[in-house]
């Protein structure tokens, strides 16, 4: 149909030879992510420091191993592992609470308005690293934490584009006819909102995904992160900065890492807003 | 015009007042003894009798707690931000108002950098097209995509210690060694800017190729007015106002920044402090920082927000 | 020890004299055209000490403060050589049991008042009191009462003989202090010693000027000192490299031939302080089991520790941490801990605890070396079934946490106080501190090393230290892991500054006093 095959051409107009490899590199590692505990790799934690500091390409290390004689290959793929459970997590959150918080403005009145948007202020007020430093110092560092102090720090962006939809679509005439149908305000919601919020939403997920491990990293990379010994790519830039003139390898490798993956997570957000919601996009970049 | 203002400021208290009512409730976020949180978070085995005296004591949280919202309000109003755990005879304030100008320091610095280089870049990528912008645009992307400690790091690995150009760090006060302060400067200043210049620059790309598309523009083209001129005076002014805006919110971020490039190069700022502070579970310190980083933000942003007014009537209504 | 009689250090005083008189033009040695000296020294320093407490165990860091601020009745000198400091001379009775000690004329504190015998008994009455904490409690605790004849002589009486007294007053720890120092809170940046403290920028720096009235003044050749603190082990190396600074401590394990390879550094290690780990026996549970404690002290690879935190810099200690120089070495007691995992099983399984337990293993991350021993033997604690998680903070957390006794089991890195085996007392007994186990009581030990400390002959001392030493075998107060290079680095146009030899490596503070930096 004619909207089916206009989304497939943007689709296609909205890809191009950069833009499909941030795409196969997240596919890549959410496979292996998912496949790791089936690989034949050795366990992330297990030290062997007669090995230790060996460099790329040692016979059973081919990634090498760090100050304990830890694999490297192994400790960044576990460390996929923890930042894809800690990305989703957050995004997840930030989705739930986000669009809620948008809705509950958008549609309860002035009251509901102020407060939902106020908070959203609020939470913008601070830069992110901040307030998270200011929760791990009152809860702690760990998983959870990180999970939900971050799902907190990125729903504005989620509330603000619900809000924008609901004030525009609220006024429409197909939903005022929903509400004198008698269908419950959230009905109407849920039913009609919804769907239209759906394609800017799409496009904000891997952003916010790359902006949840942006953040972990450099939480962990100051050691207020995840908990060591868990591996994590941020804690292991650190870690390795202590050898890096003798190792270069130990820095390069984890940053190598974190950098590709945010930058595929950005060009996966390129591709869903061309394809998606082509209005919003400004003058592509790349 | 005063009424824009007026109602900017009046905005900008009422955001800070909501904002230090956040990180007060933060402590009293989760249901339980505040105290016995704090001391939990720093590990099993941490709680006891004595330790949750001092605690309890030093934050006064025995009172009821609208005693302590009034009471912390009022402080703040006196500027008065407690004192640390770790040196009861040291006010959070002379810890932050002795680290506060090392980071606006590096901080302005960065934001310098971040526009001197970032608006010709992204202007240029605008105006000339081709191989250009797709070297610069790749450039903004990598920028936008790298952590700032990454940055950093690798800064350090290659400028400081394979090539020697640069100290790795460390800080040099301007009487005793201005050669050597600005030395330090250079690094920290280059790595914060990276990320926000390409977003800068990005902005300005965009803006400039929205700009140019308009009907003004080509109306002017079409009056015989030559390009350049045109693009000189007439669409970068107008494309400016989009990248203010950028550079507003994204000084949050490069406030977020900061505190990991002063871990990266340790520079002794209120980055510095902070991680020191949360390190030490000093939540007055902590505290604190948090609140004069947030109003700084809160004061940046008004300030941007007043500048816009200036540059776009259209925006005071 | 050797008598300190006036006469040899009246003598000594005029041969130094002489030798400061040609100094002060600036030249070590007559004959030489004179060097410029810089009058500033610039120190990194590893951990800053927001609250100075002379008598309490703070740390290296607090340590080289204390040398800089601060003196006592005694010191040493760069061999590791006990010297008169604030004494003139200090003489012990033929038993051992007493000391007379002759105060220095004119002595003042740096705020201008004056140190007399009332000073010595107040300080000396304070750290022989639990409450206060002292470091050297242990040995204090044996202070019978202090006799002020008058202002310049103080009469020190112990319980019962100590040969080793005089090492113990040499600490830093024993600094002779003003009474404001003694209130509820004191702290103490006033003292007797070479500098006074003039600014600080919290957590960032100290600077120091030199105290006019220090006993030993002219001696002094720096105007001001400026301490920098750098916790982070590659950044206080860096300010080296960057000549921000001339003179550091702590040297990073793995950069030491980074260093040695650097033609205007030296790199001054000594091996002295030793990482063991400590137990919370008062909480009851399976730590409070000396057969775990045993499992425990078999089951570490000591190998390990010394390759992944010290870079190979650290060598085996697998008992007693007695230097295998010493004349109280056995090889055979030196070993009883050689791991042996098999053993260490067993011995979970005697004890109950065949299942394991979980346990908080604490450290500090601000010293990396310190965490990295955590990370080592972590695993093989879990191989006997002990699951610990790390506790890793800064390090006057760790240390608050450690007197406290807010953990389970505990990493730490000490040095004795004395070069003598008597210095185990500190870390089998006594109130509650942060580089002991706590709440651990082993009477027969105690009772073991007084007699160490009264037996007359060397013979009758070694058979007493061997008793000791199969002792702590037993009941494991500590499980030893390895003794540690300690190493300084500094510019080589700084000189008189010594790396002093063995546990005494944190008192080299003393030696700032006649070392120079050419300008």
């Amino acid at each position: 149909m004619k909207t089916t095959s206009r989304s497939v051409r943007r689709l296609r107009r909205s890809l191009n030879p950069i833009r499909m490899g941030g795409a196969i590199f997240i596919l890549l590692i959410v496979v292996l992510t998912l496949a790791v505990p089936l690989l034949a790799i050795p366990d992330p934690l297990a030290q062997d420091i007669a090995n230790s500091l060996q460099p790329i390409g040692s016979p059973g290390h081919v990634l090498g191993t760090d100050r304990f004689g830890r694999d490297m290959l192994s400790r960044l793929l576990f460390g996929a592992r923890i930042e894809l459970v800690v990305a989703l997590g957050a995004t997840a959150v930030a989705l739930v609470l986000g669009v809620t918080l948008g809705m509950l403005g958008g549609f309860l009145g002035a009251l509901a308005e102020t407060l939902t948007m106020r908070t959203v202020d609020v939470i913008l007020a601070f830069p992110p690293i901040v307030l998270a430093l200011l929760i791990v110092t009152i809860y702690g560092p760990g998983v959870s934490t990180l999970i939900i102090t971050m799902g907190i720090l990125f729903s504005p962006r989620f509330a603000r584009l619900t809000y924008g939809q609901v004030v525009t679509v609220k006024h429409l005439e197909y939903v005022e006819a929903a509400r004198v149908f008698g269908n419950s305000p959230l009905r109407t919601m849920l039913a009609v909102v919804l769907p239209n919020v759906s394609a800017p939403i799409i496009v904000q997920l891997p952003l916010t995904l790359a902006t949840s491990i942006l953040l972990e990293s450099g939480l962990s990379y100051l050691g207020l992160g995840v908990v060591p010994p868990t591996p994590s790519w941020g804690l292991m830039v650190a870690d390795g900065q202590r050898d890096m003139i003798a190792n270069p390898s130990l820095v390069a490798l984890p940053s190598a890492v974190i950098v590709a993956t945010i930058l595929a997570f950005g060009l996966l957000g390129d591709i869903l807003r061309d394809w998606l919601d082509p209005r919003r996009g400004m003058a592509s970049n790349l | 015009m005063a009424r824009f203002v007026l109602k900017r400021l009046g905005l900008g208290i009422v955001l800070l007042w909501l904002v230090v009512t956040v990180v007060f409730l933060a402590l009293h976020a989760v249901p339980g003894d505040p105290a016995a949180i704090l001391l939990g978070s720093e590990g099993a085995g941490s709680v006891t009798p004595e330790a949750l005296a001092r605690v309890r004591s030093q934050l006064g949280l025995d009172k009821p707690i609208l005693v302590q919202y009034t009471d912390y309000l009022l402080r703040l109003v006196r500027f008065d931000l407690g004192t640390s755990f770790r040196s009861t005879d040291v006010p959070v304030l002379s810890y932050i108002s002795d680290r506060l100008p090392k980071t606006l320091e590096l901080v302005f610095a960065a934001a310098l950098l971040a526009v001197m280089v970032g608006i010709p870049l992204g202007a240029l990528a605008a105006r000339i097209g081709g191989l250009v912008d797709t070297l610069i645009s790749s450039l903004t992307t990598l920028g936008i995509s790298m952590p700032v400690y990454v940055i950093g790091t690798i800064f350090v690995l290659v400028f400081s210690l394979q090539w020697g150009m640069f100290p790795a760090g460390g800080y040099a006060t301007l009487e005793a060694n201005p050669v050597g302060h600005f030395q330090r400067l250079v690094l920290p200043a280059i790595a914060l800017s990276f990320g926000i210049g390409s977003v800068v620059a990005r902005m300005t790309r965009s803006s400039v190729l929205e700009t140019v598309a308009q009907d003004w523009v080509r109306t002017a083209r079409s009056q015989g007015l030559p390009r350049a001129q045109v693009f000189r005076r007439h669409v970068i002014r107008n494309s400016l106002t989009p990248v203010v805006t950028t550079l507003g919110l994204e000084i949050g971020t490069l406030l977020g920044s900061t505190v990991l490039i002063e871990r990266v190069f340790t520079w002794p700022g209120m980055g510095s402090l902070l991680i020191d502070a949360v390190n030490a579970r000093d939540y007055p310190v902590v505290q604190g920082i948090v609140i004069v980083i947030a109003a700084l933000f809160i004061l940046i942003n008004l300030i941007v927000d007043l500048l816009y007014g200036v540059l776009d009537p259209r925006a005071r209504q | 020890m050797a008598t300190l009689s006036r006469r040899s250090v009246l003598g000594a005083g005029s041969v130094s004299l002489g030798l400061l008189l040609t100094g002060c033009q600036g030249t070590a040695t007559p004959g030489q055209s004179a060097a410029k000296l810089a009058s500033e020294l610039k120190i990194g320093l590893s951990a800053d000490v927001p609250d100075l407490k002379p008598s309490r165990d703070q740390g290296a860091a607090a340590m080289m403060l204390d040398t800089l601020i601060h003196r006592g009745l005694l010191g040493y000198d760069a061999q590791g050589k006990v010297v008169p400091a604030l004494a003139e001379s200090f003489t012990p009775s033929a038993d051992n049991k007493s000391f007379t000690v002759k105060l220095r004329k004119g002595l003042k504190f740096s705020d201008g008042s004056a140190l007399t015998s009332a000073n010595v008994k107040k300080t000396l009455e304070f750290l022989a009191t639990s409450a206060s904490g002292a470091k050297i409690y242990a040995t204090m605790s044996k202070l019978e009462s202090v006799e002020t004849p008058d202002d310049l002589t103080a009469i020190v009486k112990l319980k019962g003989a100590n040969v080793a007294f005089p090492s113990y007053l040499a600490d830093t720890t024993a600094a002779i202090l003003p009474d404001k120092a003694f209130s509820a809170q004191g702290t103490s940046w006033e003292g007797a010693g070479p500098f006074k403290l003039d600014t600080t920028q919290k957590g960032v720096s100290f600077t120091f000027t030199k105290n006019p009235e220090f006993y030993d003044a002219a001696k002094v050749n720096f105007e001001k000192v400026i301490v920098t603190v750098y916790a982070d082990g590659q950044a206080r190396l860096n300010a080296l490299l960057a000549t921000d600074v001339q003179l550091i401590d702590f040297v990073p394990w793995e950069s030491f031939d980074r260093v040695k390879q650097d033609a205007s550094l030296k790199l001054d290690p000594q091996s002295g302080p030793w990482m063991y780990l400590h137990f919370n026996v008062a909480k009851g549970g399976p730590l409070a089991n000396e057969k775990v404690r045993q499992a425990i002290a078999l089951a570490v690879n000591r190998e390990n520790v010394a390759k992944a935190a010290f870079s190979g810099q650290a060598n085996v200690v697998a008992g007693s941490p007695i230097a295998e120089s010493s004349q109280f070495y056995d090889s055979k007691l030196a070993s009883g801990w050689k791991q042996d995992v098999a053993k260490a099983k067993q011995l979970m399984a005697e004890a109950g605890y065949a299942s394991g337990f979980d346990a908080v293993l604490l450290t500090s991350s601000q010293y990396a070396f310190h965490q990295d021993t955590a990370l080592s033997v972590q695993p093989d604690l879990a191989a006997i079934g002990i699951r610990t998680t790390l506790d890793s903070g800064d390090w006057a957390t760790r240390q608050t946490k450690a007197a406290e006794g807010r953990y389970d089991i505990a990493v730490a890195g000490s040095a004795g106080v004395v070069n003598d085996p008597s210095f185990l007392v500190n870390f089998v007994t006594g109130p509650a501190a942060n580089n002991r186990s706590f709440g651990f009581d082993d009477p027969q030990l105690d009772a073991l090393l007084q007699k160490g400390l009264e037996a007359s002959t060397d013979a009758d001392r070694k058979a007493v230290y061997n008793q000791v030493q199969e002792r702590i075998l037993t009941t494991v107060p500590f499980a030893s892991l390895v003794g540690r290079a300690q190493a300084f680095a500094y510019s080589k146009k700084l000189t008189g500054f010594a790396n002093i030899p063995g546990f005494l490596t944190f008192e080299s503070g003393y030696t700032l006093v006649g070392a120079q930096l050419q300008a």
